[in-house]
């Protein structure tokens, strides 16, 4: 037997659970080895250290305490969630759980009805919300039907401040520049 | 319920559960002490562990339906206690880690003088004080075994029932936590010997 089976086989010696042959090797090896003597000497000391340390009792009034209690618990009104019962269950959920799933599958269905485009699959050509493409339409249509370009608009202070855009994107633009996009026009204000 | 006559754990459980409250009674005074001097090894502190305890017996009247006779009812109401006991320590480690996280860097932390205790009851060659730092020192899993073997005395597959691991593993983990205390206990032994 070396060092790590003895200190494996400590515990099934002292309760006298190994077999004789073991029993045997253990002895051996307890002559033989200083420090699993030691340690064998320490665990059985500590195990009567700890089997006869001090035993603690409840304190005086304990079971009138915990009556007490009881009376409280009684008198707790019952939660809703409780009274659905604690084995009834929505499609295998608990019924708080269920509730929380439908609540964002029906989420889902909805953010995702509102992302589809119109027209079952088929692109919006213009998915400017009506009054702003009547507006548009009111601004450069004239000037595109009399063929001569539209004078440049000013672009927006927001645009303008946009520090990505570019200079030339700062100054000028054709209504071509814009379209499918949204613009804000400052002359049509009036 | 008639006086004089012992009924078995599992009599009273029964008799309970056919709403006998002083069958009720009697299970409380049966294990109220088996099960504070468990709980109060376990957590290290006596108000804690009697709370705990209440607890136990407040979740074996509310759930007293819950127990089927195929087990005993020792095992049963062990690991009720075990395992509000796990959720305290729990509990206590969360505000122990919230308290460290309000603490500032300028603020230190002061040792508190360790008290005398020479007055302190001895039992062999240590201190009940020492013997409960060196249980209280062990990692959990060895702790729990360690204490229900070596304080409540109970068998190796009661231990195993309570716990729900293999027995195997409770016997292997009971003779490492043993070998831990005793390295635990050796060093209390040197530092008694190391002259001031």
């Amino acid at each position: 037997m070396d060092c790590y089976e003895f200190q494996d086989k400590v515990s099934a010696y002292i309760e006298k659970e190994l077999t004789l042959s073991d029993v045997n090797r253990f002895d051996q090896h307890l002559e033989s080895c200083r420090i699993c003597a030691v340690a064998y000497n320490g665990v059985k000391s500590a195990v009567r250290a700890i089997r006869g340390s001090e035993r603690v009792a409840v304190s005086s009034g304990f079971n009138d305490r915990l009556l007490g209690r009881l009376q409280r618990e009684k008198a707790k009104p019952v939660s809703k969630i409780s009274r659905l019962g604690r084995g009834r269950r929505i499609f295998g959920y608990e019924p708080r759980y269920a509730f929380v799933s439908l609540a964002a599958v029906a989420l889902i269905v909805v953010l995702t009805i509102g992302i589809l485009p119109d027209g079952g699959g088929k692109i919006n050509p213009n998915p400017l919300p009506l009054s702003t493409q009547q507006k548009v339409n009111d601004t450069f249509q004239p000037a595109m039907r009399s063929g001569t370009p539209a004078a440049p608009t000013l672009v927006s202070d927001e645009l303008e401040e946009d520090s990505l855009a570019t200079p030339k994107d700062k100054t000028l633009k054709t209504p071509q520049d814009f379209s499918g996009k949204i613009q804000l026009v400052k002359n049509k204000k009036k | 319920m008639p006086d004089k006559v012992q009924y078995s754990d599992k009599e009273l459980i029964l008799r309970f559960q056919q709403g006998d409250e002083l069958a009720y009674v009697e299970l409380v005074n049966r294990y109220r002490d088996r099960l504070i001097n468990f709980v109060f090894r376990f957590v290290g502190s006596f108000e804690e562990a009697e709370d705990i305890v209440q607890d136990t017996f407040v979740k074996l009247y509310q759930k007293k339906d819950y127990y089927r006779p195929i087990s005993a009812f020792s095992t049963w109401i062990f690991t009720i206690a075990s395992n509000l006991a796990k959720t305290e320590l729990r509990k206590r480690k969360r505000r122990k880690v919230s308290y460290l996280s309000q603490i500032g860097i300028e603020e230190k932390d002061f040792d508190i003088p360790v008290e005398d205790t020479t007055d302190e009851e001895t039992v062999g060659e240590y201190t009940e004080s020492q013997i409960q730092d060196a249980i209280q020192s062990l990692q959990l899993h060895f702790r729990t075994a360690l204490i229900l073997r070596d304080i409540e005395e109970l068998s190796y597959e009661e231990i195993s029932k309570i716990l729900d691991v293999p027995l195997g593993t409770i016997k292997s983990r009971i003779n490492r936590a043993r070998l831990q205390l005793q390295e635990k206990l050796k060093h209390v032994h040197k530092d008694r010997r190391t002259p001031i």
